[in-house]
Order: C-alpha cells, then structure tokens, then sequence
C-alpha cells in the first residue's frame, strides 16, 4: 500500500514535470502541408493534448487513476484516423514559398493527417492551471438537469463549457460510464451532443442508452480543425496554442460558482 | 511568448489588408425573401452546428478571440443581432461568392432553406452565450 501510493506520488510528479515544459492544451511539432496541385491540401503534424484533471471531492477519487488512464486511451483512440472536409474555402497556399496569399482566395479539399497523443494528468493545485489548459474537474455531484428534444427531463453525469472551455464530470457518474470523461472533453474539443435516438451508438449521444461509443469521420474532421483552428499557423512549424486572454482558471472559477449548474464539491479544494 | 509575438506581428501586417476571406468577383444575389417558417421548422443544436461546419464558417472566422486576416471571429459574430447577420453574414458580406453562380459554387450558403439559416443564426447567437453542455 505505502510502496503503491510512492510510486502514484512519483507519478504524479514525473507528469508535473512533463508538463512543465508544455504550454496550453495543444502544442503541435512537425507542422508541414502537402499540396497535391489539384486543390487538396494534406495538413501533417505531431499534436500532444494535454487534459489536467482536479479532483475536487470531498471523499476523495479512489478509481481516479484508472478512469484517467481509460479517458486518455479513449481520447487518443478516437482521435487516430485523421479528418477530411472538402469544399473549404480558404487562401491559397503556395508550396514552393510555404506560406498562404492572404489576397487570394481558394477552394480546397483538406486532409487532417495529424497523429495525437493525449495526457490525461492530474494536478494537485489550482497554480497548476495555466492559460488556456485543458481542465477537467472531478465532483461529488451535479444538480443540473435538461430537457431532450422529445421533452424528457435528464440528469447531467458531466457538464462542459464547449471549444476550450472547462469541463466537470460528477464521481459517481463518472465511475458508472466510464465515457463520460472523454464526452465532456470532446465538447472542450468542440463537439455538439447527440439527441437523435438512431443515433445511440455515438460517444456524443448523451441521453443515457447508448448501445456503443462511436465517433464520426465528421465529428473527428472537426476536432482536428479545433486543434488547428487557423490553418495559416501550419506554416510556422511548431505551434503551441496559448491564448493568454482564455484564462481556463477564471472560466472554471466562475463554472463552478454558477448555482444554476448545481455542483457539490469541496470548496476548500478550489482556493 | 514566442507564438504570441509572432501572433501579434503577423497580425499587425495583416491589418493592412483589407480583403478578408471573399473573393474579388462581385456577383448580386436577390435578398432572401422573408417567408413565414413553417412550424416545422425547429432547432436542433447539432444540425445547426452541421450547417456551420459544411460552410466551413471557422477557418476564416476563427472560433474565440483571434482574428485571421482582420476578419471577425467567430465570437464576434455572436454579438452582432440576428437581422444584421442574415444581411451581413449571409448575404452582403460574402458578396455572393456562395450563391449558385458565385465562385465557390461548393458552400452554396443562399441555398439555405429560410430555416436552415434560421438554425444557423441561432447556432451562432448562442455561441455567445456559453450555454453549459451536458
Ligand atoms: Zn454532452
């Protein structure tokens, strides 16, 4: 037991030490864009995402190691295969310059060939928390409820602020659907929910009877394009996405203090 | 620091240009004709986002507070009001370049259905307002 809780200790702090050298959520190397001449660009790059989870019980999260290990294979399963829009207007890319003309407008075809790697690490306190991170707070429980499209009132395991924003996911719940974590994150990413019960099978349908936890060639195409949310930083090589302005602290601060999301925690853990 | 410098230069050169993600051709497309929606017509969060994401809307309108090229974020357009962004956003802006014989004859954003655009104001309405998802 003791040896257990070193090495959980020693964990902790070789991933607080990884992290320390990563700024944000998203940091991208190996940038480039191939241009095939016939209007499809294929965007390459090596993104590692990192999600910091803060437990905020008041119990405690004994099974919290395991449900993050589960979120970050999840997370990084559902990300592999790449994305693809076609018809997206955008600038036109000179390949031998590798740079956009931002005078002249095109349409392309874009391949997402990115290959990501997610880290789903926990910290300890709230200086751990910088910029724009990627945050996901654990809680006893949430008292937020909503309505479906068909007019059925349900509870919330999980509830996110979308393309950036914190997301929270109750203990409980979370321990019951272990895809819970990995749904409220995808919102992060910028996902919508799924209300269409032919639609059951999809990680994103949210209303409590899935059959599986599938993720659409669309919805992984949009994700990549939140990761690359402007595609003329794909010419700078490495990229991190630090918005100074998105302050995920404040954001989650003011998540949290919202009665009308209705979450139970230990407050003396958010100081 | 690094990137956000870079950031800061690249957009203060760009400022200067003033053409945002449009095309030169300039083709007049008729105002949308204002018909009554059916009550079919409901909003379904996901469909609406569908719609803004086949338009490809984010790539120039970037989703939070970073403009490309001078051209408003995506934020931004959620606090103009929804008049002013059906004339604006879907038809004046873009200068037609969406229509049917516009020059990107793939995104065709007047061949919306009055309460497809309906949804789509509302997506993007609501995206300034930070509801919680559950
Ligand atoms: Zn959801």
């Amino acid at each position: 037991m003791m040896a257990d809780d070193l090495i959980d200790l020693f964990k902790t702090k070789i991933s607080l030490l990884q992290n320390q050298a990563l700024s944000g959520g998203i940091v991208a190397k190996n940038l480039h864009i191939s241009d095939n001449g016939s209007g499809e660009l294929t965007l390459y790059g090596d993104f590692t995402i990192t999600l910091k989870v803060l437990d905020l019980t008041t119990g405690g999260a004994p099974n919290l190691n395991s449900l993050m290990t589960f979120t970050q294979q999840v997370i990084t399963s559902k990300l592999r295969g790449g994305g693809y829009k076609s018809g997206v207007i955008y600038f036109e890319y000179n390949s031998s310059t590798k740079s956009f003309n931002f005078r002249k407008n095109h349409t392309y075809s874009i391949r997402y060939n990115f290959s990501c790697n997610a880290r789903v690490v926990q910290i300890n306190m709230l200086s751990q928390l910088k910029g724009n991170d990627f945050v996901l707070a654990v809680v006893d429980s949430i008292g937020y409820q909503f309505t479906d499209q068909y007019g059925k009132k349900h509870n919330s395991g999980g509830l996110a602020q979308r393309d950036g924003g914190p997301a929270v996911v109750s203990y409980n719940e979370w321990r019951k659907n272990k895809y819970i974590g990995v749904h409220e994150f995808f919102h992060t990413l910028g996902l919508g929910d799924i209300e269409d019960v032919s639609k059951k099978g999809r990680l994103m349908y949210h209303l409590g009877d899935n059959t599986s936890y599938n993720i659409s060639d669309n919805e992984r195409g949009d994700m990549m394009n939140f990761l690359m949310r402007n595609i003329s930083d794909m010419t700078k090589g490495t990229y991190s996405y630090t918005n100074l302005n998105y302050n995920t602290l404040n954001l989650l601060s003011r998540f949290l203090k919202d009665t009308t999301n209705g979450f139970k925690y230990n407050k003396a853990k958010f100081r | 620091m690094v990137s956000n410098t870079i950031k800061l230069s690249l957009g203060s050169i760009l400022f200067f240009l003033f053409v945002a993600c449009i095309n030169e051709n300039k083709i007049n497309i008729k105002a949308q004709k204002k018909n009554s929606l059916p009550d079919s017509c409901r909003y379904y969060a996901y469909d609406a986002r569908q719609i803004i994401s086949n338009l490809s809307c984010y790539n120039c309108h970037i989703r939070r507070g970073e403009r490309l090229n001078n051209i408003l974020s995506f934020d931004e357009l959620a606090t103009m009001d929804s008049s002013k962004l059906v004339n604006f956003v879907f038809i004046k802006r873009h200068n037609g370049n969406y229509s049917m014989k516009g020059a990107f004859k793939t995104n065709r954003m007047d061949t919306l259905s009055d309460c497809e655009i309906k949804n789509a104001i509302h997506y993007i309405k609501d995206y300034g307002r930070d509801i919680p998802m559950p």
